[in-house]
């Protein structure tokens, strides 16, 4: 074993890392595809004030930032659907919402800064053995329910008139996603950071994408994205010492700009046919 | 608090109204950090207001003035500051000052400096601002604020002399504290997981600080540090990581962790939290807690 494996705490953001980013590959495919890749973002801003939140009325702020980003996500939806509204401006208005209500409420209580910073962002070398298991458990979750509602998660994300005609019950699939969603950016927060969730929700997928034949293969063409971004990051960061979140988002970003420039390559040579 | 120096502006205005002179009412303070307000509240007495300017829980570093915030400072007679680039913000907000009134007085000024490098192993060329960490240096500025405030308000000048003098003498007594408390430990190093705030106390006891991110608090941590930090620590048989209640405890944690040691708090005291401000916590409780704090971890007899 190479002598920095043998330190716990690159063993946990190795571990933590890589769950994580199974999450957030598979999810970020379903969200790319329906045009929400800015929710992570947006969510993120959401669990700001969610947080505030928490520490104003003295809940515990984690579980606050929970609760918030969750309902928020599914107001999101909801109002994409009710309002009309085009694209991702639900999530526009939410996170600037999230924001605001996040930034009156530390004003408000004048002073809790430190907590509000610890709360919201982890950072990928001070995971703790909780934690780890917190990314193996949400990895888990997130694999299980897209595995038990593939068929109709993949039906109503490409034809979602045509899903809701056929029966699928859109609508709380539509809210399981955003649920999944709303833990994993939550958590994800928490454990790796805002930089890594934000970027490994929307890069592996987008470089799957850029590849696949298959929707099933461009999953796993996201997940290996994700994996061998997050191990290889984590190497880089330790052969240049430089920050390890940094490391792994510009290896996601290598791995998107390959892929594409292979697609392009493939595309002309179709062409050329 | 908020809105101390607009009442005590009006009251001078009234007080100018009828006929006395404008300095029959109290001298109004501005601090930038904590220990500069407790030792202006201390020399001022009665003749003074002092107010902190930032908030509590706010990093002194990385704070933003807010209009609000620069009409306080208007009002008010004297700023104190520490300057070598603690507060980065200052000369912008000094800028947008009207007319000029109000005097600044620079802490870190005429004081020989500690070198960033000294303190940490990083930041070349840049100067370590934490100077009230050293007892020593305190009497001195001490001694400089009430000067000031004599220029401001000559007739209480016998006051703040006096004032003044008692301050140092228990300054003093804590510089005597610390000397003794930290001459008999096991070890000498303080392994900070946090920025280098204690240089000059490091270096007035003779301990050795190693902090894990130079002066700077809000760096990325970066896997070698942290791993340098670790075997440092198991080279010596350190068992203790401090670090600092001002930033997240996250990064000490995984520190201690590591080597199968705890965590103990320091404060670098430019600032309270909230918690500690409702409590009433004072420059010296601050001091003495980091003074247990130390004897704790590096072992002291």
């Amino acid at each position: 074993m190479p002598a920095f494996l043998t330190y716990g705490f690159i063993q946990r953001a190795f571990l933590a890392g890589v769950f994580i980013a199974v999450a957030c590959a598979v999810l970020g495919l379903f969200l790319i595809l329906r045009k929400d890749a800015m929710i992570g973002h947006g969510l993120a801003h959401i669990a700001f004030a969610g947080v505030a939140l928490g520490l104003f009325l003295n809940v515990l702020p984690l579980a606050a930032a929970l609760v918030v980003a969750v309902a928020a996500a599914v107001a999101i939806i909801k109002l994409k659907d009710r309002a009309g509204l085009y694209g991702d401006t639900a999530i526009g208005i939410f996170s600037s919402l999230g924001l605001a209500v996040g930034i009156l409420l530390a004003s408000m209580a004048r002073g809790f800064n430190v907590e509000l910073m610890s709360y919201l962002f982890g950072d990928i070398l001070a995971i703790e053995p909780l934690e780890v298991g917190l990314a193996v458990a949400l990895a888990a979750a997130v694999l299980l329910t897209v595995r038990m509602n593939y068929a109709k998660l993949l039906y109503m994300t490409f034809d979602r008139e045509s899903a809701r005609a056929a029966g699928v019950k859109v609508g709380r699939l539509d809210v399981l996603l955003m649920v999944l969603t709303a833990v994993t950016i939550v958590l994800g927060m928490k454990v790796v950071g805002i930089l890594l969730v934000a970027a490994l929700i929307v890069i592996p997928a987008a470089a799957g994408l850029q590849v696949a034949a298959s929707f099933r293969m461009a999953v796993r063409t996201s997940i290996t994205v994700a994996v061998v971004s997050v191990g290889a990051g984590l190497g880089l960061s330790l052969a240049l010492n430089i920050p390890a979140s940094a490391a792994i988002v510009i290896f996601c970003f290598l791995a998107f700009g390959i892929f594409s420039l292979l697609k392009k390559g493939r595309g002309s040579a179709d062409r050329r046919k | 608090m908020k809105s101390l120096c607009r009442v005590l502006l009006a009251s001078t205005l009234a007080l100018a109204a009828t006929g006395s002179a404008p300095l029959a009412a109290k001298v109004r303070i501005m601090a930038t950090v904590f220990p500069l307000r407790e030792f202006a509240a201390a020399v001022a007495g009665d003749r003074g207001e002092t107010e902190l300017l930032l908030p509590p829980g706010a990093v002194v570093h990385t704070w933003q003035p807010r209009p609000g915030d620069i009409r306080k400072l208007a009002e008010c007679h004297l700023l104190l500051f520490i300057g070598a680039n603690l507060e980065p913000w200052l000369p912008g907000m000094v800028k947008a000052l009207p007319g000029g009134k109000v005097r600044t007085f620079e802490a870190t000024e005429g004081l020989a400096l500690i070198e960033g490098d000294e303190a940490s192993g990083h930041d070349h060329g840049v100067m370590d601002p934490h100077v009230w960490l050293d007892f020593e240096l305190d009497a001195r500025i001490v001694r400089k604020i009430a000067d000031e405030l004599s220029l401001i308000d000559p007739d209480g000048r016998p006051v703040f002399m006096a004032n003044a003098e008692k301050l140092i003498a228990r300054l003093r007594d804590l510089d005597a504290k610390f000397r003794n408390g930290l001459a008999g430990c096991r070890s000498k190093d303080i392994v900070l997981a946090g920025h280098g705030a204690f240089g000059y106390l490091a270096r007035r006891y003779g301990l050795v600080q190693t902090a894990l991110y130079g002066l700077s608090p809000d760096a990325q941590p970066r896997p070698l540090d942290l791993m340098n930090a670790v075997d440092y620590c198991r080279r010596r048989g350190i068992r203790t990581i401090f670090f600092e209640n001002s930033v997240a405890p996250d990064l000490s944690r995984t520190l201690a962790r590591e080597i199968g040691g705890r965590i103990l708090v320091l404060h670098a005291g430019h600032n309270l939290t909230r918690d500690e401000q409702d409590r009433g916590v004072g420059f010296f409780e601050l001091m003495e807690e980091n003074l247990n704090s130390l004897r704790d971890g590096l072992g002291c007899r």
